[in-house]
C-alpha cells in the first residue's frame, strides 16, 4: 500500500526512494480516474483528499488532463469508424456497378442519360452564382437544427399537427415537413416556430430563396429562435453569395454570445480572410 | 467467441474492430430507424457512438466478459444511449432550455472543449520523448510494453517512469499556461 504522505515530492529530488514514491502516487491518482482502486485504497484516497486540500488540488488538476485525453482518444476513435463508414458506402457503390455490366443495352442506355444529365447539371452549377469555395463553406458550417418542439409546447395551439410536422421532420422527410409547415401556417399562433422550421427544411432542399424568405418573414422582436435565425439565414446569405448581408448577420451573432457564436467567429474570420 | 472479441479489442486489432463494426451495421441502422424513428444520420451517428463505447469500455477493462453476444451488447448500448436521448428530450426543464436559447451547459461544454484543445496543443508542443509516449499511450491506445518496444525503451517499467515523469510535466505546463490566460 502506498504512503500518501510522500506524494508530490518535488521532481527535482535526487533520493531514489522519493522518486519511486512520486511514481506510485501517480499510478494512485491515474488508478483514481480509471475507477480500478480497490476499496481499501479508494477509502484512503478519500480521506487524504478532504484532510490535504494542496493533494486535493493536483487530483483535480490531473482530473482535467486525463479529461482532455480521454477526449482526444475518443476522437480518434470517432474519426477511426467514420472512415469505415465512408469506406461501407463506397463498396456498395462498386457492387452495383458490377451488376449493371451484365446488360450491355441497360448501361449504355444509363450512361447515356448519366451524361446528359452530367451536362445540364454542370452548365447549370456554372450558371448559378454560387462558387466552389461557397459552396465548401456552407457544408461545413450548415447542421439541421434539432427538434426542440415536440413533445409540444402548451402555448403552440394545434399540438397533434407540430407533432405530425415534427415527425416528418425528425425522419428527414422534409417535402412532407414543408406541406404539414404550411397548413399549420394558415392556422397557428405561433409562426416564428413554424417557419423557422420550414426555413430549415426549405433548405435541406436546396431552396435557399424560398427559405430565406421564411426567415425574414419571422418577427425578431418576439425574441423567439431569432439567434438561430440569424445564424441560419447568415448561411443562407452565403450560399446565394451575398457576403456583406452574410457578414453583418453573423457579427450579430457573435454579438449576442449564443452558442452559434464560436462558430460565427471562425465563419467570420474565414469570409474576411477570402 | 466472445473472448476472442475480448482480446482483439483489447489488443487494438483494427481490422477485427472494423469487422465487427461492419457485421453488426445494417441491423443495427434498420432496428434503430424502424423501432424508434430516427433518421439515417442520427443512426451512423448512434453507433459510432455504440462502438466508441463498447471499445473504450473493453479497453479501460470495464468490460471484461462478454456473456451473451456482442450483438446483443452492442444492441443493449443502443437502447439505452436511445433511452438517454428521449429522456433529454422529454425533460421539460431541457426542452424550454433549447427553445429559449439558454444555453448554459452548453457553455461550460464549449469551455471544457476549448481547453480540451488548449491541452492537446500543449502536448503537440512538448519535447520527445514526452509527446510520444502521452500520445502512444493515451491517444493511440499502446501498451507499456509495445510503446518499449517502439521506442527502445529496456522495458515496460522504464516506459511508465517515464510517462509519469512526461504526465506531470504536461500538467504543470497546462496550468501555467491557464494562469496566464
Amino acid at each position: 500500500m502506498v504512503d500518501l504522505k510522500w506524494c508530490f515530492v518535488p521532481l527535482n529530488s535526487l533520493l531514489v526512494k522519493k522518486l519511486v514514491r512520486n511514481n506510485d502516487c501517480m499510478d494512485l491518482i491515474e488508478r483514481y480516474f480509471n475507477n480500478s482502486l480497490s476499496d481499501k485504497e479508494l477509502v484512503l484516497f478519500e480521506e487524504k483528499l478532504a484532510s490535504d486540500s494542496l493533494f486535493a488540488k493536483e487530483v483535480q488538476q490531473f482530473g482535467v488532463v486525463f479529461d482532455a485525453l480521454k477526449k482526444a482518444r475518443v476522437k480518434k476513435l470517432k474519426a477511426q469508424f467514420i472512415s469505415y463508414e465512408k469506406e461501407y458506402n463506397s463498396s456498395g457503390k462498386r457492387f452495383n456497378f458490377r451488376n449493371l455490366k451484365r446488360r450491355k443495352a441497360t448501361v449504355s442506355f444509363v450512361l447515356w442519360i448519366a451524361l446528359i444529365g452530367f451536362s445540364v447539371q454542370t452548365s447549370l452549377y456554372f450558371s448559378t452564382s454560387s462558387s466552389s469555395k461557397n459552396v465548401g463553406l456552407f457544408a461545413s458550417y450548415f447542421e439541421v437544427y434539432p427538434n426542440v418542439l415536440s413533445p409540444v409546447k402548451r402555448t403552440i395551439n394545434d399540438e397533434n399537427f407540430v407533432l405530425d410536422a415534427m415527425k416528418y421532420y425528425d425522419a428527414e422527410n422534409y417535402v412532407s415537413a414543408i406541406e404539414a409547415f404550411d397548413k399549420l401556417l394558415l392556422k397557428s399562433d405561433s409562426r416564428n416556430e413554424i417557419l423557422f422550421y420550414k426555413a430549415l427544411a426549405l433548405m435541406t432542399e436546396g431552396d435557399y430563396l424560398t427559405a430565406k424568405i421564411q426567415f425574414e418573414l419571422m418577427n425578431i422582436e418576439s425574441g423567439v429562435f431569432v439567434n438561430q435565425r440569424n445564424w441560419y439565414l447568415a448561411l443562407v446569405f452565403l450560399k446565394l453569395e451575398k457576403h456583406n448581408k452574410a457578414k453583418m448577420l453573423l457579427k450579430e451573432v457573435v454579438a449576442d454570445s449564443s452558442s452559434f457564436s464560436i462558430k460565427a467567429s471562425s465563419l467570420l474570420n474565414e469570409l474576411s480572410a477570402s | 467467441m466472445s473472448n476472442c472479441v475480448i482480446t482483439s479489442i483489447l489488443n487494438n486489432d483494427n481490422k477485427a474492430i472494423e469487422g465487427y463494426y461492419h457485421s453488426h451495421r445494417s441491423h443495427f441502422m434498420s432496428w434503430a430507424q424502424l423501432n424508434y424513428n430516427i433518421s439515417l444520420t442520427d443512426c451512423q451517428d448512434l453507433y459510432q457512438e455504440v462502438m466508441i463505447i463498447l471499445v473504450t469500455k473493453i479497453q479501460n477493462k470495464t468490460i471484461t466478459t462478454i456473456t451473451t453476444s456482442l450483438k446483443t451488447l452492442i444492441f443493449g448500448i443502443g437502447k439505452q444511449l436511445i433511452r438517454n436521448r428521449l429522456k433529454l428530450i422529454y425533460n421539460k426543464g431541457v426542452r424550454e432550455e433549447l427553445f429559449y436559447h439558454e444555453h448554459k451547459e452548453g457553455f461550460n461544454k464549449i469551455e471544457t472543449d476549448i481547453r480540451s484543445v488548449l491541452i492537446m496543443s500543449i502536448l503537440d508542443d512538448m519535447k520527445e520523448p514526452c509527446r510520444s509516449i502521452l500520445k502512444l499511450f493515451y491517444i493511440d491506445n499502446l501498451s507499456l510494453k509495445e510503446i518499449a518496444v517502439t521506442l527502445n525503451y529496456k522495458s515496460a517499467e522504464c516506459v511508465k517512469v517515464q510517462k509519469h515523469r512526461c504526465l506531470k510535466q504536461l500538467k504543470e505546463d497546462v496550468f501555467r499556461k491557464l494562469k496566464i490566460k
